[in-house]
């Protein structure tokens, strides 16, 4: 690939944008692919947990069975400091009215287990509920890429590489300093008039999945 | 035209074992994918999915499968401009244990596989057989949704929410693919090679996307919390589970907003400054959207 077009791929990368790239050796082009709430837009985290009975979700916290107190799961030697003998520090679930907090049977599984969100657990499933708004479904929002710098003819530019609907044209200006804009390829409104109002890569790469 | 073909010469599926297979599993089915002329993208940072496929076809199914589309804007059969098919896959390669006659393909699914995307597909690649079994997401939850007790044992067990559930009911028996279980045999044949193609060919997925995205989730979330207790608990526990997430399912789709943010409110005031920053800049960093409020 060339390095102009590697350079523009890594800072999708750099904004936790999965990159795609073409497995032929003709590379004019890369494909960028988030998992985004259908609803509000956010990201869509596969592998945060929420917990099986009430949806709450994991702060990556242990809790005393004992007296409830919390502590960071970064120091995993730590004992709680209310001394019970029978105290253990589990990694519970946060939500004090979770089955797993208040029914004893319930409670019994959980503790048995290291708690809700103990890596071995049963009692935890990847996210089903968006962290923003609470919606149950997500979709792949994907574009492919392409890269025109220094040029501002960019009808050709997209009749010569077959550029799709739905595409996206990054275009870089470089002058004494770095500027950028984009477009996304809309067949019905082709007239493009790019601004360069971006100054760095990163704030067109959230921009695309606004 | 036979799908999938022998794309390497040089080497057989089983020359390679479980640590050296994954390259060579992704690029078999990455050229077979290329010669019935999808343009094939593999990842170049670490991600879940492993293949995007994406090819040019008619929104009215008139593209043949293994018809190529690269160089061509318009359907040939109805003029139509053709839309840009994209198709996520996932790919699970194994090999076929058992005796000849009754192989078996063991793979593992955990709930973060599950999307509600209908464009994601699983692909599972024998490559004892050369076969693959190419299968949308929302054709694999149908299979399992409409047969019940198939449905529990993948979904509702403790070992899937694990993240460590080996489905070894996956069969190859005579020729012919099925799902066996105790009491039931399901087909699998409609997802084999060239039916499988058929399948993500199927452009009702992007051009009806929300309908099909509203039917995974809804089977997504049946079948998830239809808890199936294995050796966890008691039947009588199994029973009051089983009530209490129906109900709870029901007000999470409403109001888990309102809970989480409770939740949220009270952990922000019971926490010290230093480990809601700790827990912040070490774990929830990753996650957008995550916070304290």
């Amino acid at each position: 690939m060339d390095r102009k077009l590697k350079s523009i791929m890594y800072s999708f990368v750099s904004s936790d944008i999965d990159v795609y790239t073409l497995d032929d050796e003709d590379h004019n082009h890369f494909v960028i692919t988030k998992l985004l709430c259908s609803k509000c837009h956010n990201y869509w985290h596969t592998s945060l947990l929420e917990c099986y009975f009430c949806g709450e979700l994991n702060y990556y916290l242990y809790s005393c069975t004992s007296c409830g107190k919390k502590y960071s799961i970064t120091n995993s030697s730590v004992k709680c400091e209310c001394k019970n003998p029978k105290s253990k520090l589990i990694k519970a679930c946060v939500n004090s009215q979770c089955p797993t907090n208040t029914k004893s049977i319930i409670q019994k599984l959980a503790t048995k287990q290291g708690g809700v969100f103990d890596l071995k657990s049963s009692l935890n499933l990847s996210l089903n509920y968006c962290v923003k708004c609470g919606n149950t479904s997500n979709h792949y929002e994907t574009f492919k890429v392409y890269l025109l710098e220094n040029s501002l003819d960019i009808t050709k530019f997209i009749k010569q590489n077959s550029i799709d609907d739905g595409d996206v044209l990054i275009l870089k200006n470089k002058d004494t300093t770095i500027t950028y804009d984009f477009i996304k390829i809309d067949e019905k409104d082709q007239s493009y008039t790019p601004e360069f109002k971006f100054n760095n890569m990163k704030s067109v790469a959230e921009k695309i999945f606004e | 035209m036979d799908f999938p073909i022998k794309v390497f010469d040089d080497i057989e599926g089983s020359d390679f074992e479980k640590h050296n297979k994954k390259q060579v599993t992704e690029d078999f089915v990455t050229e077979n994918f290329k010669e019935i002329g999808w343009s094939v993208y593999r990842p170049a940072s670490d991600t879940g999915i492993d293949l995007i496929a994406i090819k040019r076809m008619c929104p009215k199914n008139h593209t043949k499968i293994f018809e190529n589309t690269k160089d061509i804007q318009n359907c040939k059969e109805c003029g139509v401009k053709l839309i840009q098919v994209k198709r996520f896959i996932q790919v699970k390669a194994r090999e076929l244990k058992g005796s000849p006659k009754n192989q078996f393909f063991g793979y593992t699914l955990a709930s973060k596989h599950f999307r509600t995307d209908p464009k994601h597909v699983i692909l599972l690649y024998s490559d004892y057989s050369n076969e693959f079994l190419i299968i949308p997401m929302y054709d694999y939850l149908k299979m399992f949704y409409e047969n019940e007790s198939m449905g529990k044992t993948h979904f509702g067990t403790p070992a899937f929410r694990q993240g460590n559930n080996k489905l070894n009911s996956l069969r190859k028996e005579d020729n012919h693919w099925s799902w066996r279980s105790h009491s039931s045999k399901v087909s699998f044949d409609e997802f084999v090679n060239e039916m499988g193609i058929e399948k993500i060919s199927n452009c009702d997925y992007d051009v009806k996307f929300e309908e099909y995205q509203r039917k995974i989730a809804d089977m997504k979330f049946d079948m998830f919390f239809n808890y199936s207790r294995g050796r966890e608990t008691s039947e009588k526990n199994e029973k009051w589970i089983n009530k209490f997430l129906g109900n709870k399912v029901k007000e999470n789709k409403k109001s888990i907003i309102k809970q989480r943010s409770a939740t949220r409110k009270t952990l922000s005031n019971e926490l010290s400054k230093e480990l809601k920053r700790s827990i912040l800049e070490g774990y929830l960093v990753k996650f957008k959207g995550m916070d304290f409020g």
